[in-house]
């Protein structure tokens, strides 16, 4: 039986742990081992202190922002059977995997009501 | 009064128009697929994530790598509602532009694609972006590592529109305490 996948906490948290005890040992921070990575640089282009606020308290996202993430990563599963399909020897190392249909109409159906829900929010009751 | 009776000829003509109608709708298709892509450049690399040393250590994974049989093109694929380019997507794919070149050694062009799709009606748009040079990615990495270090102070945002949507605010608000961010080694 399929069910439908939640947001991937834990993996929030294990990322939030294992940056946070690189950061703590120092050693992601050293001059001579120090990793980049191109997300980490994007950060910058958004808000300094964030990226350091965001590796300190570790990640923090909204619901609506989790949905999102969840939802990116399925439109990229999407893009790469795309591009399977394009050119079947296209060079992947992605062990990505659409969600199956019943998966895909509960998020629909959950990302609806995300969206009724946050202009309730944004337009409702509190607002008059 | 002629009888109607299903000939071979009949059966034919249905299995050709069939046959029409499917290669039709495979055209279809194509172009539905094909409005996204490339065209003359050939696909090369699709969710690949590439690691180098040097001249940085770094490591990205791209969307998707396209060939146009003299130097590589990068397209990087973002769902959001509004149809903007941010500075934070420039970066990122700069970052990768440093990461594909190096790794593979072929030159990539000094621009990119982002394709912007939206969530709910999924329609896409294409925007070509400028990148950064390798210099320029180089020295925000630099500059990134000062940050981790404490030798420069970390800038805010630069439109309050982040700022009032962070979910950072109160800490932000009252400064990063260094000391315990920090250790000695």
């Amino acid at each position: 039986m399929q069910r439908c996948r939640l947001p991937h906490w834990s993996s929030l948290v294990l990322r939030w742990e294992v940056e946070g005890h690189h950061m703590r040992q120092g050693r992601n921070h050293s001059h001579d081992h120090f990793r980049h990575t191109a997300s980490q640089l994007a950060e910058m282009g958004y808000c300094e202190r964030k990226m350091l606020l965001r590796l300190q308290y570790g990640p923090r996202a909204s619901l609506s922002r989790l949905v999102a993430q969840e939802r990116g990563t399925t439109q990229h599963a999407q893009f790469l059977a795309e591009a399977r399909r394009l050119n079947p020897r296209v060079f992947n190392d992605a062990p990505m995997q659409l969600p199956s249909a019943p998966a895909m109409k509960c998020r629909r159906l959950r990302d609806l009501l995300v969206i009724i829900v946050g202009l309730f929010m944004k337009f409702g009751a509190g607002k008059r | 009064m002629q009888r109607f009776s299903i000939s071979g000829s009949h059966v034919a003509v249905v299995r050709i128009l069939a046959s029409a109608l499917q290669r039709i709708r495979g055209w279809l298709a194509r172009q539905r697929r094909q409005a996204d892509d490339l065209t003359g450049c050939r696909l090369v690399f699709s969710e690949k994530t590439f690691s180098i040393n040097q001249p940085i250590m770094l490591t990205s994974r791209v969307d998707r790598v396209y060939h146009d049989g003299i130097a590589m093109v990068l397209m990087e694929l973002k769902t959001r509602y509004a149809e903007r380019v941010y500075s934070s997507d420039i970066i990122e794919l700069s970052a990768q532009r440093l990461a594909v070149s190096f790794y593979t050694g072929d030159p990539a062009n000094d621009f990119g694609y982002i394709l912007l799709q939206h969530p709910v009606t999924r329609r896409r748009v294409i925007r070509k972006v400028a990148l950064l040079s390798h210099e320029d990615v180089m020295s925000l990495a630099n500059r990134q590592r000062l940050l981790f270090d404490g030798a420069l102070p970390a800038r805010h945002a630069n439109s309050p529109e982040c700022s009032s949507r962070c979910e950072y605010q109160s800490e932000c608000r009252s400064g990063i305490p260094r000391a315990d961010f920090r250790t000695e080694r």
